[in-house]
């Protein structure tokens, strides 16, 4: 198609409706591509368009504002999604809970059988060396760094970096995203250590929606990983702040970082 | 008091995202006015209006997770929704059976009765003419631009070759970028 057939076509005229099906439309922008002079010119029209169609702006009645309001309500009790989700946390963090408080009720009473039992592996306990466990202690964060590193340097592992959603603030993070290992390791950059209650929660939105992996809590400047356990297949990552244990959705105006398609 | 809340677009997509109500009702308040006034430009009646807006954000609801920002702007997507319901609005039974006696009424009560023009043309709302864009121009464009028209589809409306068309077209779209785009 020559540059004179592709400026009067239709297809060009449907591109910059965004009526074109995504096959069209990519073959159109790269049709454009040769014509740059042609896509600055198609991407002006489609402003001026939308200026134009501005123009036409009116403001509804007032009664309308309520029966859209009251729809979107009931497509949001109808499908209930977030909710039953939500629900299956609550759910499942009662029921870890109670393990977990039996487990600890269990370990106490077999420590305190033990101790009893054996008076003299508590004695031997005691005479560990405070250097010992600091030798212990300083294995257990190489080890945990080495690991960190490995994951890292794996090929699975992609680096998605996030950015501010207002672009007067210099804020950022950094997410290395590994699909196989299903772990998001999340590195703080320089978020702020929030003094007021609230947490910071991870969004990924999966076919389009955005769905929790998690929150997490900054650290005043920290270097380490934060790891979310997640197997979501993420078309990209958010992070808003959110009241402690997170929000069912995104809260649209603490939606602080964001990043690109992955 | 309503708190007033400030978000970026990106933001505003993204809860959307969520189907969060907050979310809706932000995006109630700044599009609605231009969703309403597109599909009225359309439609021509201010109760099928208000119901294609109802339907429009219902649609908005049920497609936002399809809604990519890498390949379309927002506003461009939701006149794509707003545009496609009206249409579907103006080929409906009940729509075109109320046009049919509102044209009654308004034979009428018309005193001197002109030559019947164009049907398509004449669901369009016509009153308002942008002053910087000749009325034949405007007329394309309204036709392209809110009845998704193709240009051949215009030149058998307006009877009107189709090269003709193409330059009117080529012609219009220079008109808007100048009067919105370029600095005074």
């Amino acid at each position: 198609m020559t540059k004179e057939e592709l400026m009067n076509s239709d297809q060009l005229n449907l591109y910059l409706m965004g009526l074109l099906p995504e096959k069209e439309a990519l073959e159109v922008e790269n049709l454009l591509l040769q014509y740059p002079e042609l896509l600055i010119e198609t991407k002006e029209n489609e402003d001026a368009l939308l200026a134009y169609a501005n123009e036409f702006s009116t403001t509804p009645p007032p009664s309308l504002k309520s029966k859209v309001m009251l729809d979107i309500e009931y497509l949001n009790s109808a499908n209930g999604t977030a909710k039953a989700a939500s629900g299956e946390l609550k759910r499942s963090f009662n029921w870890y809970s109670l393990a977990a408080s039996v487990l600890l009720l269990i370990s106490v009473g077999l420590s305190y059988a033990l101790v009893q039992k054996n008076q003299k592996i508590a004695d031997l306990s005691a005479k560990i060396s405070a250097n010992d466990l600091q030798l212990a202690d300083r294995n257990t964060q190489f080890s945990s760094l080495k690991s960190t590193l490995n994951q890292l340097y794996e090929n699975d592992v992609q680096q998605v970096k996030l950015k501010s959603t207002d672009t007067t603030k210099n804020v950022f993070a950094t997410f290395f995203y590994n699909k196989k290992a299903k772990e998001l390791l999340i590195h703080q950059g320089n978020l702020e250590k929030r003094s007021d209650g609230m947490q910071y929660q991870v969004w990924a939105l999966i076919d389009g929606k955005p769905i929790s992996a998690g929150v997490f809590d900054a650290e005043p400047t920290s270097d380490s990983l934060k790891v979310i356990k997640t197997d979501l297949n993420a078309q990209l990552f958010a992070v808003s702040i959110e009241k402690q244990g997170g929000a069912e959705a995104p809260t649209p105006e603490r939606i602080i970082l964001i990043s690109g398609r992955i | 008091m309503n708190k007033k809340i400030e978000i970026s677009e990106e933001q505003l997509v993204f809860a959307l995202k969520s189907k969060s109500t907050v979310a809706f009702e932000i995006l109630y308040d700044c599009y609605s006015a231009l969703i309403y006034g597109i599909i009225n430009k359309i439609v021509n009646n201010t109760e099928f209006a208000e119901d294609a807006t109802q339907e429009t954000f219902i649609k908005i609801y049920n497609n936002i997770e399809k809604f990519d920002a890498s390949k379309a702007r927002f506003a461009t997507w939701l006149i794509n929704v707003a545009r496609n319901t009206a249409l579907d609005v103006i080929k409906s039974k009940n729509y075109n059976q109320s046009a049919k006696n509102q044209n009654l009424e308004d034979v009428v009560n018309t005193v001197d009765t002109q030559k019947q023009t164009q049907v398509a043309v004449e669901t369009l709302d016509v009153r308002k003419h942008v002053g910087y864009l000749d009325a034949e121009l405007q007329q394309l464009v309204d036709l392209f631009y809110f009845k998704a028209y193709t240009q051949q589809d215009i030149a058998d409306e307006l009877n009107m070759p189709l090269g003709t068309v193409k330059t009117k077209m080529r012609k219009a779209l220079e008109e808007l970028r100048k009067h919105y785009l370029e600095k005074p």
